[in-house]
Parts: structure tokens; sequence; C-alpha cells
């Protein structure tokens, strides 16, 4: 019964609250019940905004998780240099290591 | 000095010369500049990269002979650094009022635009009946992004992180890329669960708008 409550109340909601619970299944997949998540399934067959979203941001983690564990010094690292009194202390201290 | 570091612009020379290990003054000649940037883009505290580039050379120093030349140094000095990143952000929260530990989030949790920029990039997606606006369901039609195939796109959202205020970007690369449960991200940064999904929920929002301007999901990649 609980599931079926969770069903309709995700069904009843608008899509701004169907954003913040797909944001958070992204995230932590068992974070709502099945009930919840079978209405927000059903939801998406009917809506494209929703449908989209929930794509993009599966698509952004698994970007997300490409960029953070990237070996490449590139991405999104820009083109900074490592201040002189930084370089100088790590030097130091590298050296006394 | 400042020739030696002169162009190297993330390079990943092969060792130190002569097919011998590199030494440790090549390493950190040659490669400062590259470790400073990832780490700084990862963690963005100055005193917290330095730290932890620090750590990544004297690690390096400790297992050097296990450095097998299979793979450039700079790649091998980044896998160690990568870890050394997780580690600062797993680590555990011990209540002390060090840098390390409260200092790491604490600090920022009231500020640094965790309240400020992106407070409304979730709002202004909808309508006030809280339906999509008609120019998000316009990005729609690429949704399905194969990455793998695409380094531009993990290029551009590294870029796109940077556009993310401190105070979210803590929250959410914490709990995405390094994995710290709620609980202990709450802990850390002072906030609570409600705080804490409001933050990662602006800051995806925030890389989706970013993305989106720089031509993603629009069905033309």
């Amino acid at each position: 019964m609980g599931s079926v409550g969770d069903f309709v109340k995700v069904m009843s909601m608008p899509c701004k609250e169907h954003a913040a619970i797909i944001s958070r299944l992204t995230s932590e997949p068992g974070a709502y019940s099945g009930g919840m998540r079978a209405g927000l399934w059903l939801h998406e067959r009917v809506c494209t905004g929703c449908k989209a979203y929930h794509r993009q941001l599966t698509t952004l983690r698994r970007g997300f998780e490409a960029w953070a564990g990237a070996e490449s010094v590139g991405m999104g690292a820009g083109n900074g240099r490592c201040p002189e009194g930084v370089v100088r202390r790590i030097r130091e201290r590298v050296g006394r290591g | 000095m400042n020739e030696a570091r002169a162009g190297q612009g993330g390079g990943s020379g092969k060792g130190g010369g002569g097919g011998s290990a590199p030494s440790v003054d090549a390493w950190v000649e040659r490669h400062t500049d590259a470790l400073w940037r990832y780490a700084m883009s990862r963690v963005r505290r100055e005193d917290v990269a330095e730290e932890l580039v620090q750590e990544t050379f004297l690690a390096a120093i400790g297992s050097k002979e296990g450095f097998e030349q299979r793979s450039s140094d700079l790649t091998w000095l980044i896998g160690i650094l990568r870890n050394k990143i997780a580690d600062h952000f797993r680590r555990a929260y011990r209540g002390r009022g060090d840098a390390e530990g409260g200092g790491a989030g604490t600090a920022q949790a009231d500020g640094d635009g965790a309240d400020g920029v992106g407070a409304d990039v979730f709002d202004r997606m909808f309508t006030s009946k809280g339906m999509w606006k008609k120019e998000q369901i316009a990005l729609s039609k690429g949704s399905g992004i194969d990455f793998s195939d695409r380094p531009r796109f993990v290029e551009d959202l590294g870029a796109c992180s940077e556009g993310v205020p401190k105070g979210l970007w803590e929250a959410f690369l914490m709990r995405e890329a390094y994995g710290v449960e709620s609980d202990e991200i709450c802990k850390r940064l002072a906030i609570t669960p409600t705080n804490l999904w409001s933050r990662i929920h602006r800051a995806k929002a925030l890389l989706r708008e970013c993305l989106a301007g720089k031509g993603w999901w629009s069905g033309n990649e």
C-alpha cells in the first residue's frame, strides 16, 4: 500500500520535483522506494523533459567519473602555473624527504 | 628556474633522460606545474594542493624503485596524486579544528557561493507551475552521449566544473567523485542532508547548463 501511495504521489508531482528525484537517484540509486521509482519511470514515458534530464544527468555522472579519474592533466585543469613560493617549499621539503 | 619550468605545460616526457630512473629534482622541475594544476582543479585550495603535491613527490621517492617506466613518469605521478586526492576527501572526520579535518569544509559551509551563484539555477529551468520551460525541452534531443568516444565532452565537463561555486563543488565532488557517504559530508561541511542535496542538485544543474552553452544536448553533437 505504501508503494502504491508513493506511486500516486510521484505521478501527481510537478516536473520540478521529479527533477530533484532524478538528480538524487543518479547519485543514490536506492534512495527511493520501488513505488516512487515506478511512478517516475511511468512519468518519464510521457514527459520528454524529465526523460531527457534523467539521461543527461546519467551521462553527466559517467562523464564526471571519467574526469575525476582522468590521468590527463589537461582536463579542465587550466594552464596555471604553480606559484614560485610553493615550488620553492615543495623543492625544499622533497629535498629533505 | 623559470626556464627550467617553462614550456612543460602538462607534457608527459619520459623519465629524466638516458633511460635510467629519473631524479627527484628532475621530477620537481618538470612536473610540479602539471601536478599543481591537477590538484587545484579538484581541491581548489592552494594550501591543500601544495600539501598533496608534496606528498605525491615524497610517496614517489619512497616507491621510486617500483616505477617501471612502462608509462610516462608524469602519468605515474598523477596516479599517485589521484590517490592522495581521494584520501583527502575520504579522510574520516574527527572533529578536529585543523585545516585537514573540519577546515576542509566548515569554513566554506555558509559562504563561498554555496548560497550565492547557482542558487536559482534549478528554479530557472521551470515555470512557476513547476513544469519544464520550452527552452529546456529543446535540450532533450541530444541527451544521450557516448562520452567514451567524446573526449571533448569530458574536457568541457572539466572546464565547466570551474564555474561551480566552491561550496557546491566540495559537496558534489565528495559525493559524486569520491563516494563519501552523505552523513559524512554533512558532518564535514556542517550542513543538513536537505542542504547537501540542494547543493548537489544545483551543481548538476549548473554543469548541465554550462554544457548546453558549449553545444551539448542540442542533438548536433
